[in-house]
Order: structure tokens, then C-alpha cells, then sequence
């Protein structure tokens, strides 16, 4: 049975109507250019953004479920993060539980452990490094051990070496009765890490498959508006633009 | 640390009450006298103990927790360490409420408790403009109704100043907006506390809110936390607390910005658990004040929220100068 599923999901002016499953263990990228929906889609599936259409999550719709049983099960991790106070790093991860009302230790140490952040569980989050923080966000939606994760670009604006340990996290984190749906703009690493793509433009789904499906030349022309060389093969993946 | 800023802030409250009840001009057993005046008795010590220092001591205490309280709640609300409870629009009109009994002598059955009763009513109506000005919008929206509402009583006390029937009634309004928990009653408790109960209520039943909101309105939404209801609640308790505060003892100013800076790093700098030191906290440094008032020499008195202002704003110049400091 589909984790999540979206029939005819639509938001006015910035979602046509949009329809997937996502399966348990799957991790689903979604890819893009620039105000194509991306963010959108993962706001509405994320109790942010009120939406027209149906989305079912292990059989229930989701307006059905109250808005902190959602919570428990899917979590968000925004586009960017910011603190607005200088807490430790162990209160920012703790925050993962605010839905399931408690802090439980060993939750939020087994996220601090596969995000990586266990080593400064007790600075100040804003003496860490952007790549640092990153990772402290990851692990605070982490904590709440939600059974489908959103991740927002959470590859925007990190080095190599923080993209490669952040994806590995998320690529982890998508198994068992789990799954991630993460958005991002490198579709060589894209095809590299995701089971599946979505390729949105305008607002609506232009492909959905398996990356050799959706990585085409055509596609990407007719998206991007670029001419790419495409080498799935290769080891890893290459997508590159040629202009 | 952390775990044990609450007690002790709750103990230097005693003492701190206890001080304030041995500090005036005349030199008094003051338990005895305490004991006394519960017992009924109206011995010198009685009188002066329960009638005068214990309202005060009391008053600068409750005073002093709502303006703490309000301003460690807005500051987690806004996201903002340099947010003043006085955004809401509550103590302008609180403030005009009060003018206008010294304009119109309203109340005149509420005896010297008619301009806080008056300014509660003021409070209460400026915030009810400001919540249906805000309407269902965003929180900054209703901080900007605040603003708002906040400007619109101003402008309207300024024109009760300006007319003021004589200089005389000028004059008690001007000192009475400066701030004083002197010659009041217990009556004027009375009025704070319900106030006191009831926003304190709908501000520490958001303590979640405040947490999630640490990273974000879209973090704490998507937390499953309800962002617009909560805001209104926390405006709305925020507001009844310096309204009633500004409606009792009148302006006193910089305790509501400064006291939750103090605090903070007490309590990790987490945004839930600094309601209550916050409280404290502010109690403690309004009855301080008053002390301070109350021990300078005799003659013109200083009024409270004159001293609070005096000491409170090179504190906050100095917050200033380190925030920038962290930024350069």
C-alpha cells in the first residue's frame, strides 16, 4: 500500500492538479526550475499551505488528521533555517518532538547521531557553520521520527563534502516503512540518490518515473529551455547543460 | 543551571518582598505588625504594615511580573529581542482611560481606584479595536493594528492634555502616566490580579507555540501547531497584562524590554521556559525600585517609572551597542 497518496492535488495560480503515490523505502526527488512548485507542493503535503484535491496518508486524508497527529507523521524541513534565539544545539534537535509533546533522549540522540551533529549537542547553534547547521535542522526533523520526510533544497548553499553526508542521511533515512521527498536543483546528484523524479514545471507535472525516464534531452529542453548531455551509466550519473 | 532559576528567583522574591516590607520612614516590627493587621487589630504597626507597605510591596511585585511576563512573550512571539509589550496598543489605552477620568471625573463611586478601573476599560476597548482590526491576518499584521490603535490613543491623549480643564488636572494626569505604585490599596490589587491570573493563563498555555516558533512560522506549522490562534491568544494575554499594570500604576517604562535579557541566559535562551523567570524577575526589579524611591531622601519624590526609565535605558543602549557588536 502507496505511504502517501495525491489525487488531483492543486493549489490556485500555482499547482494544476497533480497526481503520485509514494511507496515505503522510496525516496522521491522533485526537480525543477525556479518557481515550477516544488516548494508549493511540499507546503501543502506539509500542513502549511491549505490545497484543493486529496491527499491520503496510510488511508486517511490528511485534513482528517489533527494537526499534531500529522505532525508526528510527516515532517518538514524548510528551505532555510534560522534561529531566532542562540539555543544549544541539543534544544534546536529537541524540537523535533514538540508533536509528540515529549524530549524523548533517546529520539533526539539517535537523530543527532545519523544527522551527524552529536559532537556539538551542547554549543550554541549560531557558533556552527552554515554546512554545520544545516545539518542541525536535518536532525531536529529528524527527532520526530516521522514516517514521510519533506526536505526543502536541503542541498542549497552546502559544500561538496555537507551535500554528499546530508543526501547519504536522507538516503538512510528512506527505508522500511519510511519515506523522503526531498527537492533539489543538481540532477546529477538527483539521479544519483532518488528512486524516482518528478520533473515540475508551471505549476504541473511534465514526468514522473524513474530518473532515465524523466532525465531526457527532450525533457530537459522543453523544461529548462537548455540543451544537457546526459550519461546515465556513467559512473556516477552525468547531466551537464551545454547552454 | 537552568532547572534551578525558577526556585531561585521564586525565593529572592520573598526576600525581596520581605525587604520591601521593612523599608520606610518609620522603623517598625514588621512581622508582628503583619500578624496584626491579619488578625484585625489596628495597632500603628498593623496600619502601616498592611495598609501601606503591603499593597505596595505587593502592587510592585504583581506590577513588575505582568510588564515581565508580557515582554518575555511578545519578544518569543515576534522573534524579536528588542519587542516592547507596549506594541500591542494596550497602555495607550490604558493611559487614555485614565485621562479621562481626570478630565471628566468619571466614577466618582470607585474613589481613588476610578482612573484604574477607567484605564482597564480603556485597555480592554483598544484592544478589541486592535484584534478586529488585525482580523484573521498574519501576527505581524495584528502587531501593526497594535501600532496602529497604539498611535490613535496616543493622539487622543495628547489632546485630553491639551485641554485640560486646569493646570492642576494636567498636572495629576502627567504624574500619574509617570508610573507609581504609592497610595494605592489593596482594591488596586484586586483589579491587576484577575488580569494578572488570566493573561498569565493564556501565555503559559502557549509555551509550545513559543518553542516551535524559534525556528520559523512555517517550522512551528508544520509542527502541528495552530500559529494564528496562538498568536491572538498571546497578543491578547500580553495585552491585558500591561493594560492592567499601565491602568494601576501608569507608565513604567523599559521593564518589559529589558527584564526578559536579563533572564534569558538563566534559561538557556529557550523562549518557553522564560515566562515564568521573566515573572519573577520582573517583580523583583519593579520592587526593588520602589525601595530605591522609597529610600532616597524625603522631599520630592522620584516617581518609579521615572527611576526605571533612568536606569533602564542605558541598559538598553548598552544591549544595543552588544547586538551590534555581533553583527559588525
Amino acid at each position: 500500500m502507496a505511504l502517501i497518496e495525491s489525487r488531483e492535488l492543486q493549489l490556485p495560480g500555482r499547482l494544476q492538479p497533480l497526481s503520485f503515490q509514494l511507496q515505503p523505502g522510496e525516496l522521491l526527488g522533485l526537480i525543477g526550475p525556479n518557481g515550477a512548485g516544488k516548494s508549493s507542493l511540499l507546503h501543502c503535503l506539509g500542513g502549511i499551505e491549505s490545497y484543493g484535491g486529496e491527499v491520503w496518508l496510510e488511508g486517511r486524508e490528511l485534513r482528517q488528521w489533527s494537526p499534531q497527529t500529522r505532525a508526528q507523521q510527516i515532517g518538514l524541513l524548510p528551505q532555510r533555517g534560522q534561529s531566532a534565539w542562540a539555543l544549544k544545539v541539543a534544544d534546536i534537535v529537541a524540537l523535533g518532538r514538540l508533536p509528540w509533546g515529549d524530549e524523548d533522549a533517546e529520539a533526539i540522540s539517535r537523530a543527532a547521531q545519523l544527522a551527524g551533529v552529536e559532537q556539538w549537542m551542547q554549543r550554541p547553534v549560531a557558533q556552527l557553520s552554515g554546512g554545520e547547521q544545516a545539518r542541525v535542522w536535518l536532525a531536529r526533523v529528524l527527532a520526530g521520527e516521522p514516517q514521510l520526510l519533506l526536505a526543502d533544497e536541503p542541498l542549497a548553499s552546502l559544500d561538496l563534502y555537507y551535500q554528499c553526508r546530508v543526501l547519504e542521511c536522507l538516503r538512510d533515512y528512506a527505508s522500511g516503512e519510511r519515506a523522503v521527498i526531498l527537492s533539489l536543483h543538481d540532477l546529477a546528484l538527483a539521479a544519483r540518490s532518488c528512486d524516482r523524479l518528478c520533473l515540475l514545471d508551471h505549476g504541473r507535472v511534465h514526468a514522473l518515473g524513474s530518473p532515465a525516464q524523466v532525465l531526457t534531452v527532450e525533457n530537459l529542453r522543453a523544461v529548462y529551455g537548455i540543451e544537457a548531455k546526459i550519461d546515465l551509466q556513467a559512473e556516477p550519473p552525468l547531466v551537464a547543460a551545454l547552454g | 543551571m537552568a532547572r534551578l532559576t525558577t526556585p531561585l528567583l521564586a525565593l529572592l522574591t520573598l526576600l525581596t518582598a520581605l525587604a520591601s516590607l521593612h523599608t520606610g520612614s518609620a522603623s517598625l516590627e514588621v512581622l508582628p505588625g503583619l500578624w496584626q493587621w491579619l488578625q484585625g487589630q489596628d495597632t500603628v504597626a498593623a496600619i502601616v504594615v498592611g495598609e501601606i507597605r503591603l499593597p505596595r510591596t505587593l502592587l510592585a511585585l504583581a506590577v513588575g511580573a505582568a510588564l515581565g511576563l508580557s515582554g518575555a512573550a511578545l519578544q518569543g512571539l515576534l522573534r524579536n529581542p528588542l519587542a516592547d509589550p507596549s506594541l500591542t496598543g494596550a497602555s495607550q489605552g490604558a493611559a487614555l482611560g485614565a485621562a479621562t477620568v481626570f478630565y471628566f471625573g468619571l466614577f466618582p463611586a470607585a474613589g481613588a481606584a476610578a482612573p484604574a478601573l477607567a484605564g482597564m476599560i480603556g485597555a480592554l476597548l483598544a484592544l478589541g479595536l486592535m484584534l478586529a482590526l488585525a482580523g484573521p491576518s498574519r501576527q505581524s499584521m495584528v502587531i501593526m493594528a497594535g501600532l496602529a490603535i497604539s498611535t490613535l490613543t496616543g493622539a487622543l491623549l495628547a489632546t485630553v492634555l491639551n485641554f485640560a480643564p486646569n493646570p492642576y488636572a494636567m498636572q495629576e494626569l502627567v504624574f500619574w502616566l509617570l508610573g507609581s505604585v504609592s497610595e494605592r490599596g489593596l482594591d488596586h490589587l484586586w483589579l491587576l490580579l484577575p488580569a494578572l491570573l488570566l493573561g498569565g493563563m493564556l501565555i503559559l498555555g502557549q509555551r509550545r507555540l513559543l518553542s516551535g516558533l524559534t525556528l520559523g512560522e512555517e517550522v512551528a506549522q508544520s509542527l502541528g501547531l495552530n500559529c494564528t490562534r496562538g498568536s491572538r491568544l498571546i497578543v491578547l494575554g500580553a495585552a491585558l497584562l500591561v493594560g492592567a499594570s499601565v491602568a494601576v500604576a501608569g507608565a513604567i517604562g523599559f521593564v518589559g524590554l529589558l527584564v526578559p535579557h536579563l533572564v534569558r541566559p538563566l534559561v538557556g535562551q529557550r523562549p518557553d521556559r522564560i515566562l515564568l523567570p521573566a515573572a519573577l524577575a520582573g517583580g523583583i526589579l519593579v520592587c526593588l525600585a520602589d525601595m530605591v524611591v522609597r529610600l532616597l531622601p524625603p522631599g520630592r519624590e522620584i516617581k518609579l517609572g521615572v527611576l526605571t526609565s533612568l536606569l533602564g535605558a542605558p541598559l538598553f543602549i548598552w544591549l544595543v551597542w552588544r547586538e551590534r557588536g555581533r553583527w559588525l
